[in-house]
């Protein structure tokens, strides 16, 4: 056979071959989710901003997570960018932003990469944690990093009590931290109160009318109790089954609904940012 | 490091070793490159919004080094971010080769391993290409064969993965591709077909390309493999030439259509008719969830494997510019008409020396939609346009030569906008703005140029009025001087009625250039064939020195 016909013939091979490498799908478009057991719980950072008309697809897609994988994924909203910018008056003038949402989208380059954006766990991609944007995900892809991070060991456990006057405000917050493998001086404990439910305008695009005036904002971050970063664990190496205690006291302001209160509190690897654990407690029941 | 050194070893002993064998027989090969660089400083500006940045200086640099002997090429290009200029994706960071590959031609084959660029048609289902200002590479790296057959046939093949910044997309790329020149292949029987003597050139093509992602969702059930087709038919003459191409694409959920399952599909047309002192073209565009990329994931300008060329005039001027119109891959219909006419010399209105003048108009709607409620997202009407106007750009430019030295072109546009469809953004609305433009140039002498533009820009919407004024000079073959100022004065906020001014001095020798330049530039967007970078407001020093060898 010449080299002509040898060609003619692998071209047309790789024809019929491409041809019928389409995978076309007329339904159902999802499947059930297989839901595993274990002590890992999921911190999914929802980067969202209120002119941000994409955004409600990330909440969407926070939430049905947030179903999917009951108290295993726990979610917090971060308002940053140019699209949680406020106008005077009128529509979209409700302040979300927050200084640690702030630092959060200038540490990470978030408006440069655009909203919606998330962390799972602040995991990198491809496990690259010299830039520090390679944790930011579409929220197409935080399923499937939820699904990964669920299978992985937890490396502490979190215990979280609280005592909380309504009347006053005032919270009274203890956090224990149970090492299940070794810990190290990187290790910080971040403390975060999060308001839910939040009603106010949002603009959602392909949604009629596309300015919502009275859109329910999920999971917004209002503030943190120990800074962006957090505060050291621990300045030795600690071993398998060594509890470190933590507390804290704030007052909530009377700007936020305490009924829609919780409080997010994470271990992460302050070198690479990575959260090991995370864990929730409302401040009311 | 260690790979710069490799490939560079490999290179040099290559190179050894056929000059040795030069002596003898062989002629030696030959390495050809390029370098560029630019860095920048940045100051803080807080009236324009310019931003410092903790390493005080960045820069953005690489190098091209290419080796060829005989039917053999072989190159490689570094890569340095350090940081990376503001406005680039901060993913571009760090030093490394990013491209690397060797070509071999034999006969009519063709075979390239490691990286290379590549389009099949228009580009409407594949379009490999870097676009360095941007910050857009999405260069392939595999394996590419060319061959010819016969006469007139073309075939292409591809198979690999395209680049992420300093990493590789996670979809496999497939593609093939074949044109048929019918002048060529029936030149044998037809002897009105040879291309020697045809008054008529026809050329039909076709193309396939494939890409396979893994389906890691544990919710949807999405397709791994997804293919798009195209067909295209070119007739040329010498004085009028047509163009079309027809794609189309299986279901493809993605993040930029919203995980949809609807089919894609874009038809371009372009017609030109062109005799001396006047020309006239036409070009029309559909597309129909086109946006086609290698990952479902991605977003921006990341691994996009179609290319959907912009049918609106791509403005070089400052504040013409300032709206550029980019592509939307997931719904447009388009339309541009251009004519050109040369007054000859002697006529009244050519005067002494002729006039050209040009008349320019595109359009861009949305797509006539209605939303299904189910999986397949919506429906679209084929031959109706939607109800929005995304763009629209009706302009006419005179160019005059008043005496031997001197030449003027006047410009005069009207624009609508939609901003917040166009760049995605939201409360800005529409703009409509009408632009004018005044060059002139006159030559001193024969070594000595001057030219200057005067530019405004007159819009009740978004920033408001500005006006642009350039001062050049140009002393040939090794100098320039540049000053320029862009003024802000009809910003409904006081506050915001900034000049920006900058100034620039370039020297070229031979084939390097320095160019060293001082001042503010707005916040903008850079736009190459309809597709953009966002550019933030910034304020300092620059150096760029760019050489080839």
């Amino acid at each position: 056979m010449k080299m002509k016909n040898i060609i003619l013939f692998f071209y047309s091979f790789l024809v019929v071959i491409a041809i019928s490498a389409c995978d076309e799908i007329t339904g159902p478009y999802t499947e059930d989710v297989n839901v595993t057991e274990g002590g890992r719980k999921i911190l999914l950072e929802d980067f969202t901003g209120h002119e941000c008309g994409n955004c409600p697809n990330g909440g969407l897609e926070a939430a049905k997570l947030d179903s999917i994988y009951k108290g295993r994924v726990i979610v917090v909203a971060t308002h940053c960018s140019f699209f949680a910018d406020t106008n005077k008056s009128g529509k979209f003038s409700y302040n979300f932003k927050t200084p640690v949402g702030d630092e959060l989208d200038q540490f990470f380059s978030i408006e440069t990469a655009g909203l919606p954006k998330g962390m799972v766990n602040r995991q990198a991609k491809d496990g690259d944690y010299s830039i520090y944007s390679n944790r930011l995900l579409n929220y197409t892809e935080w399923a499937s990093s939820v699904a990964m991070e669920l299978n992985k060991e937890a490396a502490v456990n979190l215990n979280l009590s609280k005592n909380y006057d309504t009347l006053n405000r005032s919270l009274s917050l203890d956090v224990e931290v149970e090492y299940l493998t070794k810990g190290n001086i990187n290790q910080q404990l971040v403390v975060y109160l999060v308001e839910d439910s939040v009603i106010n305008w949002q603009k959602w695009y392909g949604h009629i009318p596309e300015d919502i005036p009275n859109f329910a904002h999920r999971h917004v971050l209002r503030k943190s109790l120990n800074g962006t970063w957090g505060d050291r664990l621990s300045g030795s190496i600690k071993s398998v089954g060594q509890v470190i205690s933590k507390s804290f006291n704030t007052t909530i302001s009377s700007k936020y609904n305490q009924k829609h209160c919780y409080i997010v509190a994470f271990v992460q690897n302050n070198l690479t940012k990575e959260i090991l654990q995370v864990e929730e407690i409302k401040l009311i029941e | 490091m260690k790979k710069i050194f490799y490939v560079l070893a490999f290179i040099l002993l290559v190179n050894n070793k056929i000059t040795a064998q030069e002596n003898n027989k062989f002629s030696t090969g030959e390495i050809h490159g390029n370098f560029q660089m630019m860095a920048q400083n940045y100051l803080v500006d807080s009236t324009i919004g310019a931003k410092a940045v903790n390493e005080k200086i960045r820069m953005n640099s690489f190098a091209n080094l290419n080796f060829i002997k005989g039917n053999f090429k072989a190159g490689i290009r570094y890569e340095s971010y350090e940081k990376s200029l503001l406005g680039f994706d901060p993913r571009y960071n760090g030093s490394d080769i990013t491209y690397r590959y060797a070509t071999y031609t034999n006969d009519d084959l063709e075979f390239t391993i490691g990286n290379f660029y590549e389009q099949f048609g228009s580009g409407l289902i594949f379009r490999s290409y870097e676009e360095r200002g941007l910050g857009i590479d999405n260069a392939m790296d595999g394996i590419r064969v060319k061959y010819k057959p016969t006469n007139g046939v073309y075939l292409k093949g591809i198979v690999g993965k395209q680049r992420f910044y300093f990493t590789k997309g996670e979809g496999i790329v497939r593609g093939l591709d074949a044109e048929f020149n019918l002048n060529e292949i029936f030149s044998n029987f037809l002897p009105e077909f040879n291309p020697a003597n045809a008054r008529y050139t026809y050329i039909l093509g076709g193309s396939m390309v494939g890409k396979y992602q893994a389906d890691n969702d544990p919710i949807r059930i999405l397709p791994e493999n997804v293919a798009a087709f195209s067909g295209r038919f070119n007739f040329i003459s010498d004085k009028f030439n047509f163009y079309t191409e027809y794609a189309n694409k299986i279901n493809d959920p993605s993040l930029t259509n919203g995980f949809i399952y609807k089919k894609g599909e874009a038809l371009f047309l372009s017609a030109n008719y062109s005799v001396k002192g006047f020309s006239l073209s036409a070009s029309a565009k559909r597309v129909d969830n086109m946006d086609f990329r290698s990952d479902r994931n991605a977003d921006v300008n990341n691994l996009t494997l179609s290319f959907l060329p912009a049918i609106s005039k791509q403005h070089t001027y400052a504040l013409p510019a300032f709206y550029p119109y980019a592509t939307q891959p997931l719904g447009e219909l388009g339309e541009q008409f251009e004519v050109s006419y040369n007054f000859k010399k002697g006529s009244k209105l050519g005067g002494k020396y002729g006039t050209l003048v040009t008349f320019n108009f595109s359009n861009a709607t949305n797509l006539d939609t209605t939303q299904t409620g189910n999986e397949q997202g919506y429906s679209a009407n084929f031959w109706s346009k939607g109800k929005t106007l995304l763009y629209r750009d009706l302009n006419l430019e005179v160019v005059k030569k008043l005496s031997p030295k001197l030449k003027t072109t006047y410009t005069y546009m009207y624009q609508v906008f939609n901003k917040d469809k166009v760049q995605n953004v939201s409360g800005y609305g529409t703009v409509y703005a009408h632009i004018a433009v005044f060059e002139t140039q006159y030559k001193i002498s024969s070594k000595n140029t001057f030219r200057a533009e005067l530019q405004s820009l007159r819009t009740k919407q978004d920033f408001g009025d500005w006006a642009v004024a350039l001062a050049e000079y140009t002393v040939s073959p090794h100098w320039f001087f540049a000053a320029l100022d862009q003024y802000n004065y009809g910003n409904a906020k006081e506050e915001k009625r900034a000049h920006y001014f900058s100034g620039s001095f370039g020297y070229t020798k031979n084939a390097t250039r320095f160019i060293l330049g001082y001042g503010k530039q707005r916040e903008g967007y850079l736009c190459v064939g309809g597709v953009c970078r966002l550019i933030p407001a910034s304020y300092g020093l620059s150096l760029s020195i760019s050489s080839t060898f």
